[in-house]
């Protein structure tokens, strides 16, 4: 962790943080992939350009758009496909996509292309290359693609309402990164410095995929308008961002990579204590925080979902918002440690949804505190995974406790407690989440379920004496090499286990993948059902050609600038 | 067909877990592949050979039995992984002697265990069994030996120790594999083991979908 900034408020505590509930009310903030991603491409003054377009009347071909930075370039590859209705799914079990895409390391030959063009619009029946750095596709938002087209094709703009309504024109349904189907390892490319922080090339795969899909919209509504066509008002493209469509694939990542993952909590807690003890705000920096307040609030208004869980967390988000209007009325930050002041309240006062909002909403008056951490979000740490032999049976099972304390004294053999198992199943070798007790899946379950495990090593552990060395366990009980692993990861990630029950009767797996896409820095979460959840990423970013310094950050609060 | 080194970690941690391992076991295993595949030491034929030849065996009498002196099990066969995170577990002992494992089977998987140790003790390792003379480093790997011999028949002892410096040709690096067909094919087969068999029910509730996506 960088130091440098002076804390005497510490980090929030495991226990606190590592809720279920609460990783489920996570939101964006200055320290989410998009805007770690953006802020370097203004920075650096990336250039963009267009080689390729090559795409029919029908909307089949396909384009290249690259990146290109300081040192090295990078291409998206799409392509665009006539997809018939009855064949498109957001599930991975699909076959065939609206657009299919790979990112490209550097920019491709003809050759490339060619090669490419055979592989990627199979998606995981294809196979690409050391040169690939990414594999995804994208099916479009049927009814606003219809809109859009038929409104420019006919000489006018869309309707703002419809635009708001969806959000994107494309939402991608995977983007496959780290050595998937023959594509580079992330170890090949970790050390360059614009891939340091997290998922920096899907976050790129995705800003280039927006600017394809603006394209692609234009020319087929060229195609059918001609001369009469109106060109989409840049004001209403640079609202439409992309979705992103996941199911529960996604959830089993933040417990398959606890070092990874706790490193991405404990970036935003150091960012959080940090300016929770700056003991002024001046007035420069109160102001830019009420102005990204009220925008805030218009971005809430326009957060749309049927789920009922999350159509209560809105409300509840919309009340705070109140709630902290009325406390800003007799409270104007001006005196001592007025962040600190303002999080203590909001615990008290706040939903988890508030209470989160706050804690991103505070960073972002503070770009020197905060942006440096993003260089800490990355796993390097690659010997975490030796276990320490030599590490006493005492000190492993304070280490247990100080995760699992709290999962040590549940019944795991309550049906209520284990009534869920995670597997992996033949048909898509997929995660799902099935019912133990109704389903044949518990000699497939995979080891998604830490607290119960832990609970069970921590009762093996009691017949050890403290000062034994932990290899003398192991080499006992072979069976509990995965548990201890992680009870040691955790002394030196202590944001590394969720704190919570994850096969519980009434465990919510969207939580898991919000706390994920909440990092990539996702906004207007809309959960389909308890495990799977429709987002929207960009929207509002600026387009390649209009990025700039002065944009690069705000564009995810609506009409937001400091 | 050319393999990134994260799907064949990805097949090996499900393939081991499909021979009757533990999760924590198959974690290593996969990283222990990994490793050799990524110094051109045939990792998954590695694998694929020690997962037939294991296939049925009662793996809790392939364990080490005592940590004192000669390591061997009940069986007589030691089995690689088992016996390679007990190394690990036990660098430290390799401060002030040797360790001796007897009746390792696919002995070439203690490279990478090896390599564990030799990075956990910040110093180099050896491996030596029949005609193979190995050393680690953690990060590379040095032979005094023919690769071929590496995968020769399983010796009677072998004897990990550490060494002040390494010695012999240090193998090159490599960011992929290209296994054998064969081999690749039973890596599959026992991964396929750990997934459960689809059902109607199953493809719509464990995924969670079920709503139309043509909106």
């Amino acid at each position: 962790m960088a130091t440098g900034a002076q804390t005497h408020i510490p980090r929030r505590e495991p226990g606190q943080v590592m809720r279920l509930s609460r990783l489920g009310s996570l939101h964006q903030s200055r320290l989410s992939f998009m805007r770690i991603l953006m802020r370097r491409m203004a920075n650096e003054e990336w250039s963009f350009s267009r080689p390729v377009f090559n795409i029919d009347e029908n909307g089949v071909g396909h384009a290249v758009y690259t990146a290109h930075g300081p040192e090295r370039a990078y291409s998206l590859v799409a392509f665009a496909h006539d997809l018939p209705a009855d064949k498109r799914s957001d599930r991975v079990i699909a076959e065939a996509w609206d657009a299919t895409f790979a990112m490209f390391d550097g920019i491709p030959t003809v050759d490339d292309i060619e090669r490419l063009s055979k592989n990627v619009p199979y998606q995981e029946a294809g196979r690409v290359s050391q040169s690939e750095l990414s594999l995804s596709r994208a099916n479009r938002s049927v009814r606003l693609w219809a809109h859009v087209v038929e409104a420019l094709s006919s000489g006018r703009q869309p309707d703002a309402a419809q635009i708001g309504d969806v959000g994107y024109l494309m939402r991608t349904t995977a983007v496959y990164g780290s050595g998937k189907f023959g594509a580079a390892d992330r170890e090949l490319i970790a050390q360059r410095p614009e891939m340091h922080a997290p998922f920096q090339i899907e976050m790129l795969s995705v800003y280039l995929t927006r600017t394809f899909v603006r394209d692609l919209v234009q020319h087929m509504a060229q195609a059918v308008g001609g001369d009469k066509t109106a060109t989409l008002d840049p004001a209403i493209a640079r609202r439409l961002g992309i979705g992103n469509s996941t199911g529960l694939g996604m959830a089993p990542f933040i417990i398959n990579h606890p070092v990874l993952f706790s490193n991405w909590i404990m970036a935003r807690e150091e960012a959080i204590a940090r300016v929770r003890s700056v003991e002024k705000a001046t007035s420069e920096e109160i102001a830019a925080f009420q102005r990204l307040f009220e925008c805030s609030a218009i971005s809430v208004a326009l957060w749309r979902s049927q789920h009922p869980v999350q159509v209560e967390k809105v409300a509840g988000l919309r009340a705070d918002l109140v709630a902290l209007d009325e406390y800003f009325a007799s409270n104007d930050l001006t005196g001592e440690y007025p962040w600190d002041k303002l999080v203590v309240w909001s615990q008290d006062n706040l939903s988890e949804e508030g209470q989160e909002k706050v804690a991103s909403l505070i960073l972002e008056p503070y770009s020197d505190l905060v942006d440096g951490l993003a260089d800490c979000m990355g796993d390097t740490n690659r010997d975490a995974f030796r276990i320490d032999g030599s590490a006493s049976v005492e000190t492993v099972r304070d280490l247990i406790k100080s995760s699992f304390g709290w999962a040590l004294e549940l019944d795991w053999d309550d049906h209520e407690h284990c009534a869920r198992a995670w597997y992996v199943s033949a048909e898509k070798l997929e995660p799902r989440l099935g019912e133990r007790f109704d389903e044949p899946i518990t000699e497939y379950e995979q080891p998604l379920a830490p607290a119960r495990d832990a609970t069970k090593a921590f009762e093996a552990l009691n017949d050890w004496p403290n000062d034994t060395p932990i290899a003398a366990f192991l080499l006992k009980h072979p069976e509990y090499r995965h548990t201890i692993r992680r009870a040691q990861q955790s002394a030196l990630a202590p944001y590394s286990e969720i704190h919570d029950n994850t096969i519980s009767a009434t465990v919510m797996p969207i939580d898991m993948l919000r706390a994920k896409l909440s990092f990539f820095g996702a906004t207007h979460f809309d959960p389909r059902s308890d495990r799977w959840v429709r987002i929207c990423m960009y929207a509002g970013a600026p387009y390649p050609e209009d990025l700039t310094q002065k944009n690069a950050d705000l564009w995810v609060y609506p009409e937001g600038t400091l | 067909m050319i393999l990134s080194l994260n799907e064949i970690q990805a097949a090996t941690k499900r393939a081991t877990r499909g021979l009757g391992h533990s999760w924590g076991i198959a974690e290593e295993s996969a990283k222990a592949v990994r490793w050799l595949c990524g110094r051109g030491l045939g990792g998954c034929e590695v694998l694929a050979s020690y997962l037939r030849e294991t296939a049925g065996a009662d793996l809790s009498n392939m364990v080490v039995q005592d940590s004192a002196g000669n390591w061997s099990s009940q069986s007589g066969r030691l089995c690689p992984l088992l016996s390679g995170a007990t190394l690990s577990d036990h660098a430290y002992m390799l401060r002030a002697d040797p360790i001796r494992l007897q009746g390792v089977v696919a002995p070439v998987f203690l490279l990478a265990f090896a390599a564990a140790a030799a990075k956990e003790m910040d110093c180099v390792v050896s491996v030596k069994w029949n005609d193979v003379v190995a050393m680690t480093d953690g990060a590379d790997l040095w032979l005094n030996c023919e690769i071929g011999a590496l995968t020769s028949a399983n010796p009677a002892e072998v004897l990990v120790q550490r060494v002040a410096l390494p010695s012999g040709e240090r193998v090159t690096r490599h960011t992929f594999a290209v296994p054998q067909e064969s081999s690749f094919k039973t890596i599959t087969e026992f991964a396929e083991r750990t997934y459960a068999p689809a059902t109607e029910e199953s493809r719509l509730l464990g995924a969670g979908a079920g709503l139309g996506d043509n909106d």
